[in-house]
C-alpha cells in the first residue's frame, strides 16, 4: 500500500509538470494584463515599460515559466496585479468553497444513495417512478434559474413569512389529510404484502393523522404573535458583523449558506441516486445475491449486506472523481449568491479587468493537485471495498 | 415406504409478459422420500429450474405460482418471502450452477458460511467458526483453517463449488437441491463434486434433487429420475428401469444421444426440431411435432400428466405400444457416417 502510494505520488510529479506547461502557455496568451494600463490616456511609456518588467512580460517565455515555476516548487504563489500576495486569497477562497460544496455534497450523497438503494429495490413502482421523474427534473434544471427562483420564494417570500408567520387552516388540514393518508396506504400495503400485521394500514394512518394535527396545532398557536428576522440570505458568504455572539454568527453562517446548498446539493443528488440505483439493480439480479436469499437472510440483510456492499464499488469511482474537482469550485452557483469561493475567484482572476496570470496558474495548479490527489485516493477506495484488487 | 420429504402436486408457473403468459411449468406431481436422489433432466428451458425455484420460492415476484408444495405437513406455494426465511437454507438449501458467481466476492469464504450459519442458529462467533471449518473439511477443502479467511476468487471453480455446497448443507436441510451443480466444471472436477455430493448424501441422509441435462452425471448418482419436457414430467421412474425401457419416445432419443460402445461409426440419435414455445400452449403433446411415432390421437389431446404415485409413469398416448417394442431405439432414424 506504502509503495502504491508512494509511485503514484511519484508520477504525480511528471503529470504535473505537464499541465503546468500547458497552463502556463496558455494563461499567458490569455490575455494582455496591461491592456486598461495601454488604454489609459495620460500614462507615459515609462510607466508601462516598468510595469512589464514588474511582471516580467518582457521576458521570452522559457524564462518566465522558469520564474514561475521555481517560485512555485518553493511554495510561492507570487503576487497578484495589485501587488498583493496570491496565497492568502486563494486559501480564504478554498475554505469557503470546501464549507458549502463539502455540505452539500454530505447531504446529497447520503440522500442520493438511500433513495437509490430504495428505488433499485422497488424497481417500478410507484416511488422508482416518482423519484426518477424528480432526479432528471433537477438534473435539467438550469443553474442560474434554478438559483433566482430560490431567491424568490426560498428567501424573499420566505422571509416574508418569517416576519409575521402563522399557518392557515386549509394548510393545516391538507397537510394532515395528506401525511394520514399516505401513511395509511404504506400500511396496506405492508399488509397485503404480509409484512405487517393486519390492521396496520388502520393503525399508522390513524397515529400519523393524530400526530401531525397536533403538530399542526401547536404550531398554529406557537407561530401566533411571533416574530423571526429575515434569516434566509441571497448574498455573501458570511455574517457582516462579527463580533456577534457565537450562536448569532453560527444562525448566520446558516442562513448565508443554506440556499446554495441546496442548488449544488439538487444538481449531485440527482446524479448519486441514479447511479446507485443502476448499480442496485445490477447486484439485486446477481447470482450471489440469488445465493444470499436461498441460505434463508432476512431481506434486510440481503440487501444492505449483499447488494448495497458490492454496489458500492462503481460507486466510490464516481464519488470520489466527483470530489476531486469540487475544489475548482462551483461557478455560476458561487457567482449568483456572491459566495466568495474557488468559482468567484477564478471569474476575477480571468477577467477582473484584465487577466491575472499568477491567480490564474494558482487556480488551475491547486484544482489539477486535487484531482491527481481524488485519483490516487478513489484507487485506494477501490481496493479497500473490493478485495479481488490489490494496489501492488 | 419411507417417509415423503417433499410432496409437488399439479406445480404450475406462469410469466406473463408483454406478448402473453409464458406457461414455463404445467402441472407437476412428484414426491421426494428421505435420503433420496431424485434427477431432473430435460432440455433447457423444459422448466426444470423454474420448478425448483419455485420450491425454494426464489422466483421473480412477476410468476404466479399455483398448486402444492409441501415439506414436511408445511405447504410454502403462497407464503411471502418473509415467511419463507425459515425454510430456506434451514429445511431446503440449493446450490446453484455456476460457482464461478454464486458467492459474494467481497466477503471471506469463511464469513459468508459463518452468516449462513448464524442465520438459522443462536451460535457464538467462534462456535460457528469451528463448525464453518468443519464443513469446509466435509466438502473436501484441504487446509481448512487456512482457507477459512480466503476470499472467493483465491479459489478454483471446483473449490468453490465446494464451498457452495458447505453453505448449501450448514443447516443439515432436509432436501437439498443441486440445480446443475456440475455444468460449469470441466470433467475431473465433476466427478470429485460428485463424490462429494454422494458422501454427503451418506453421512447426513439429506435428499437431493439433482437438475441436469447430462444423463450420464445422473446414472451414477440417481436413484430415481423424472424426465421433463416444456413445462411437463413426460416420464419417470427408478432409474434402471427408465434407463433400461425408456417408454417415452423423447427419453428414447435422449438415451439414443448418449455415445456408447456400440454407437463407434455411426451418427448420435437426433430429435429434430426445437422444443415448442411456452406462450400458446395448444392441448396436444407437445411432443407430438419431433415425434416419429406421432399419430392423430397425439395432437387431438395431452397425454394425462404422470401421477406421482407411479412406479414407472408416462405421458404418452402410444406408451402400451411403445412398452411392447423390441428395438426401442429404432424409432429414432439413425444415419450412417459416410
Amino acid at each position: 500500500m506504502t509503495a502504491f502510494i508512494i509511485r503514484r505520488l511519484l508520477i504525480a510529479v511528471p503529470v504535473l509538470f505537464l499541465a503546468s506547461v500547458f497552463t502556463f502557455f496558455l494563461v499567458i496568451n490569455s490575455g494582455d494584463p496591461l491592456e486598461n494600463l495601454r488604454a489609459k490616456p495620460g500614462i507615459s511609456p515609462q510607466v508601462i515599460k516598468n510595469e512589464e518588467v514588474r511582471l516580467g512580460l518582457d521576458k521570452p517565455f522559457v524564462e518566465r515559466y522558469t520564474n514561475w515555476a521555481g517560485d512555485f516548487v518553493r511554495g510561492d504563489l507570487g503576487t497578484d496585479m495589485k501587488n498583493r500576495p496570491v496565497w492568502p486569497q486563494l486559501w480564504s477562497a478554498i475554505k469557503y468553497t470546501l464549507r458549502l460544496v463539502l455540505i452539500a455534497e454530505l447531504i446529497a450523497i447520503s440522500i442520493g444513495l438511500m433513495i437509490g438503494i430504495v428505488s433499485g429495490v422497488r424497481q417500478y413502482s410507484g416511488f422508482d417512478y416518482s423519484t426518477t421523474f424528480v432526479s432528471f427534473l433537477f438534473f435539467s434544471l438550469p443553474v442560474f434559474w434554478f438559483a433566482n427562483l430560490l431567491k424568490v420564494f426560498g428567501a424573499i417570500k420566505f422571509n416574508d413569512w418569517l416576519e409575521n408567520p402563522g399557518i392557515s387552516l386549509a394548510f393545516a388540514v391538507v397537510i394532515t389529510a395528506f401525511l394520514g393518508g399516505s401513511f395509511y396506504l404504506i400500511g396496506r400495503k405492508r399488509e397485503r404484502l404480509r409484512l405487517a400485521k393486519p390492521g396496520a394500514g388502520l393503525k399508522w394512518g390513524g397515529v400519523s393523522l393524530g400526530v401531525t394535527a397536533l403538530v399542526m396545532l401547536s404550531a398554529f398557536f406557537y407561530f401566533k404573535n411571533r416574530e423571526y428576522g429575515r434569516f434566509v440570505k441571497t448574498l455573501g458568504s458570511e455574517p457582516r458583523d462579527l463580533s456577534d455572539s457565537f450562536a448569532s454568527r453560527l444562525w448566520s453562517y446558516v442562513g448565508h449558506g443554506v440556499l446554495p446548498v441546496i442548488v449544488l446539493f439538487t444538481i449531485s443528488y440527482a446524479g448519486y441516486s441514479r447511479y446507485m440505483r443502476a448499480s442496485m439493480l445490477e447486484q439485486l439480479s446477481a447470482d450471489h445475491v440469488r445465493t444470499a436469499r436461498a441460505k434463508g437472510l432476512s431481506e434486510t440483510r440481503v440487501i444492505m449486506r449483499h447488494a448495497f456492499r458490492n454496489a458500492l464499488i462503481p460507486i466510490a469511482t464516481i464519488a470520489t472523481l466527483s470530489w476531486g474537482g469540487l475544489i475548482a469550485g462551483a461557478v455560476i452557483t458561487e457567482r449568483v449568491f456572491a459566495w466568495n469561493g474557488m468559482g468567484d475567484f477564478f471569474l476575477d482572476s480571468l477577467s477582473n479587468p484584465t487577466p491575472d496570470p499568477n491567480r490564474l496558474l494558482a487556480f488551475v495548479m491547486i484544482t489539477a493537485t486535487f484531482t491527481i490527489l481524488f485519483n490516487i485516493v478513489a484507487d485506494i477506495i477501490y481496493a479497500v471495498l473490493d478485495p479481488r484488487i490489490r494496489l501492488g | 415406504m419411507t417417509e415423503t420429504l417433499l410432496q409437488v402436486r399439479d406445480l404450475a408457473v406462469d410469466f406473463p409478459t408483454d406478448d402473453g403468459v409464458v406457461r414455463a411449468v404445467r402441472g407437476v406431481s412428484f414426491d421426494l422420500r428421505r435420503g433420496e436422489v431424485l434427477g431432473i433432466v430435460g432440455e433447457s428451458g423444459c422448466g426444470k429450474s423454474v420448478t425448483n425455484l419455485a420450491i425454494m420460492g426464489l422466483l421473480p415476484k412477476t410468476a404466479q405460482v399455483s398448486g402444492s408444495v409441501r415439506i414436511g405437513m408445511e405447504e410454502i406455494v403462497g407464503r411471502y418471502p418473509n415467511e419463507m426465511r425459515d425454510i430456506r437454507g434451514k429445511r431446503i438449501a440449493m446450490i446453484f450452477q455456476d460457482p464461478m458467481t454464486s458467492l459474494n466476492p467481497v466477503y471471506t469464504v469463511g464469513w459468508q458460511l459463518v452468516e449462513t450459519i448464524r442465520a438459522h442458529r443462536k451460535t457464538k462467533k467462534a462456535e460457528a467458526r469451528s463448525r464453518a471449518v468443519d464443513l469446509l473439511r466435509l466438502v473436501g477443502i484441504p487446509n481448512p483453517e487456512d482457507r477459512f479467511d480466503s476470499y472467493p476468487h483465491e479459489f478454483s471453480g471446483g473449490m468453490r463449488q465446494r464451498v457452495v455446497i458447505a453453505m448449501a448443507i450448514a443447516n443439515d436441510p432436509e432436501v437439498l437441491i443441486a440445480d446443475e451443480p456440475t455444468t460449469a466444471l470441466d470433467v475431473t472436477v465433476q466427478a470429485q463434486i460428485l463424490d462429494t455430493l454422494q458422501r454427503i448424501r451418506r453421512e447426513t441422509g439429506t435428499a437431493i434433487i439433482f437438475i441436469t441435462h447430462d444423463l450420464g452425471v445422473l446414472a451414477g448418482i440417481a436413484d430415481r429420475l423424472l424426465v421433463m419436457y416444456a413445462g411437463r414430467v413426460v416420464e419417470s421412474g427408478g432409474i434402471e428401469e427408465v434407463f433400461d425401457d425408456p417408454q417415452m419416445p423423447y427419453t428414447i432419443g435422449l438415451l439414443g444421444a448418449i455415445p456408447g460402445e456400440d454407437s463407434h461409426g455411426r451418427r448420435l440419435n437426433q430429435i429434430k426440431g426445437a422444443p415448442p414455445s411456452l406462450m400458446r400452449v395448444q392441448d396436444a403433446c407437445q411432443f407430438a411435432p419431433r415425434c416419429p411415432l406421432a399419430v392423430a390421437a397425439c395432437t387431438a389431446s395431452e397425454p394425462a400428466p404422470v401421477a406421482p404415485s407411479m412406479i414407472h409413469g408416462v405421458a404418452c398416448h402410444r406408451a402400451a405400444e411403445i412398452a411392447a417394442m423390441s428395438d426401442k431405439r429404432s424409432i429414432f432414424q439413425r444415419e450412417e457416417v459416410v
